[in-house]
């Protein structure tokens, strides 16, 4: 079996032991994405000279002071700082930019013994469901290279579905870890708001925005999150709460756990293999042991529209920084404001202006209370249908995704489209809450399915116990897609 | 719902800094009408009934977790070195960014 084909905990183990050393590994996984990646199109900059540096560094420490994510390979979605290293958020108007320091979460995986293998693509400042809005390449669906493979974070999750990496850094502010972890058929966890630190994160809507592991099984999404989560200093929203070893929690037992499915907001506009996905999962979690019962979230009906409100609200303030002066783009013009309207105008695509122009309406005198505040107040209605739900079970089971995959422009030109892709995961943003997307089946067109656990607070654990024990159970998440053959 | 006209997405994209095209500026009038007008379900809730409910701004607050978020002490601390944030910029130097003229 060649090193490319292992799963992060296999890597992490023969790693340990001095089976396998990290210059080998980072080799082998570099020249797969030399080979493989011209067609698919997962990274916009690997980083071959730096990995395989960082590699033989690692490759001559002592046993005693390896981490325990000693020499393991790991993909970062391309809005994450890294020291050093271009970071372009899939935007023009960061193109040339090199970040001059590490986000915390790549600082804990160095300290941890990763290698960072490159950095993958994104839709401009995650603003996207399909990777399209990226403006510089096109990524294409490991299963099919005629179709999407989700996004925003869709360059990570077809990577680590294309063997090209064994696990991947996301972000999640509206489903951006969790839809292309579905649509490309692989696990993706979004951590609870203020589990892992934001500081080096690219803001795109603070109070939503979370980075998470993409990886082939909950175990390896666990052990990457036991490494990046925790406090930070310089995240004042980043929880103070004590970090559980995830990876161990995952192998407690799953009898006892309740789960329930709000049958009243799986409306219409969801395939057919969705639902009977959905249905199995269900029927499989029952087996384990785990407990079905009946919830509601008569509030989600409004997600869409209240998250649409928030998010470019808060995306419209945050992008106000992009104004030719302090990095990135600048286009000559006579005047301080001429300068910037034409700067931001020539570095930003349609969907990020649409965003601003959007955000700063429901902003402005005349229509704030209507839009903004009446959106956070059915913000709160939703993070309390989730209260109640708890109450009843551990966690709430939905499809990530209405939909597999869907060919490449089929929603490009056609935004509101695109924004219904996210029904079922924008709830958890709104609440906060954890929620890991998983492999649970194939439509008839061989497209991965992925189904959704969202859990409470904190409870990162419960969520990836359910998952591990479905996919101990399964075989989904073995199958190769055709293009990593 | 206001009606989304060329005029207000001028104004708009005024308000925020953007410069664009006439066909921009027509296609993003589109855009917004229609996801406005989707937007409108929310007016659709009955407001009386969530008057009562308190706007959410941070994710955790109001769920019992308010522990979660803090203020750190207001102390100064080093911050990134100077030179090396104004290598990133279109212009810079001297320990400043530059702008075109501001006053005539």
């Amino acid at each position: 079996m060649s090193l490319w084909e292992l799963s992060l905990r296999s890597l992490r183990d023969r790693l340990a032991t001095g089976e396998i050393t990290a210059e080998e590994t980072a080799r082998s996984l570099l020249e797969r994405i030399e080979a493989k990646d011209g067609g698919l199109g997962a990274f916009l900059l690997p980083l071959a000279d730096s990995a395989l540096e960082r590699a033989r560094t690692l490759d001559r420490l002592p046993r005693n002071e390896r981490g325990p994510l000693h020499g393991v390979p790991i993909a970062v979605k391309d809005i994450i700082s890294v020291e050093g290293s271009r970071t372009t958020a899939g935007s023009r108007i960061l193109e040339g930019y090199v970040s001059p320091y590490s986000a915390t979460a790549i600082e804990r995986l160095a300290d941890a013994g990763a290698v960072i293998l490159g950095k993958t693509n994104l839709d401009e400042f995650a603003m996207g469901s399909s990777t399209e809005n990226s403006a510089f390449q096109t990524t294409r669906n490991p299963w099919n290279p005629d179709r999407v493979p989700g996004g925003s974070s869709g360059g990570s999750a077809a990577a680590v579905a294309a063997r090209l990496a064994p696990a991947g850094l996301g972000t999640d502010t509206g489903g951006s870890i969790r839809q292309p972890a579905a649509l490309c058929g692989v696990v993706g966890l979004k951590p609870t708001y203020g589990r892992v630190s934001r500081y080096g994160l690219v803001a795109f809507a603070s109070s939503f925005d979370q980075i998470g592991p993409i990886a082939r099984t909950a175990e390896d999404a666990g052990l990457v999150l036991e490494i990046i989560a925790g406090a930070d200093p310089k995240d004042s929203t980043s929880s103070t709460r004590p970090v559980p070893r995830y990876s161990e929690e995952i192998a407690r037992d799953v009898r006892s756990l309740r789960v329930g499915i709000p049958r009243d907001i799986l409306g219409q506009g969801v395939e057919e293999s969705v639902l009977e996905a959905l249905d199995r999962a269900a029927r499989k979690l029952a087996e384990l042991g785990v407990a079905l019962e009946e919830v509601s979230l008569p509030a989600a009906k409004h997600a869409i529209a209240c998250y649409y409100v928030l998010v470019t609200a808060e995306a419209s303030s945050n992008l106000a920084r992009y104004d030719g002066v302090r990095y990135g783009l600048r286009t000559r013009s006579s005047g301080l404001h001429e300068m910037m309207s034409a700067s931001r105008g020539a570095g930003f695509g349609r969907e990020v202006k649409r965003r601003i122009l959007l955000g700063t309406f429901v902003l402005s005198a005349g229509y704030y209370e209507a839009y903004y505040e009446k959106a956070q107040r059915v913000r709160s209605l939703i993070g309390r249908d989730f209260a109640r739900a708890f109450e009843r079970v551990d966690a709430v089971l939905l499809p990530t995704s209405p939909e597999t995959a869907f060919p490449l422009g089929a929603k490009s030109e056609d935004p509101l489209s695109m924004y219904l892709a996210d029904v079922f995961t924008i709830t958890a943003n709104l609440a906060g809450t954890p929620a890991v997307s998983f492999p649970a089946g194939f439509d008839t067109a061989g497209l991965p399915i992925g189904v959704q656990l969202i859990g409470r607070h904190f409870e990162e654990g419960t969520i990836l116990r359910m998952a591990h024990a479905f996919q101990s159970a399964t075989d989904y998440h073995r199958s190769v897609p055709p293009m990593a053959g | 719902m206001p009606k989304v006209t060329l005029d207000l997405v001028r104004k708009l994209a005024a308000l925020s800094h953007l410069s664009l095209t006439d066909e921009e500026c027509a296609g993003l009038t589109q855009d917004l009408e229609r996801i406005l007008e989707y937007a409108e379900s929310l007016q659709t809730l009955d407001t009386a009934d969530i008057e009562s409910v308190e706007p959410t701004s941070h994710a955790l607050l109001g769920k019992g977790l308010e522990g979660e978020a803090r203020l750190r002490a207001d102390e100064p601390r080093p911050g990134l070195d100077r030179e090396r944030l104004l290598e990133g910029a279109p212009d810079g130097g001297d320990g400043l960014f530059k702008v075109p003229r501001v006053l005539p």
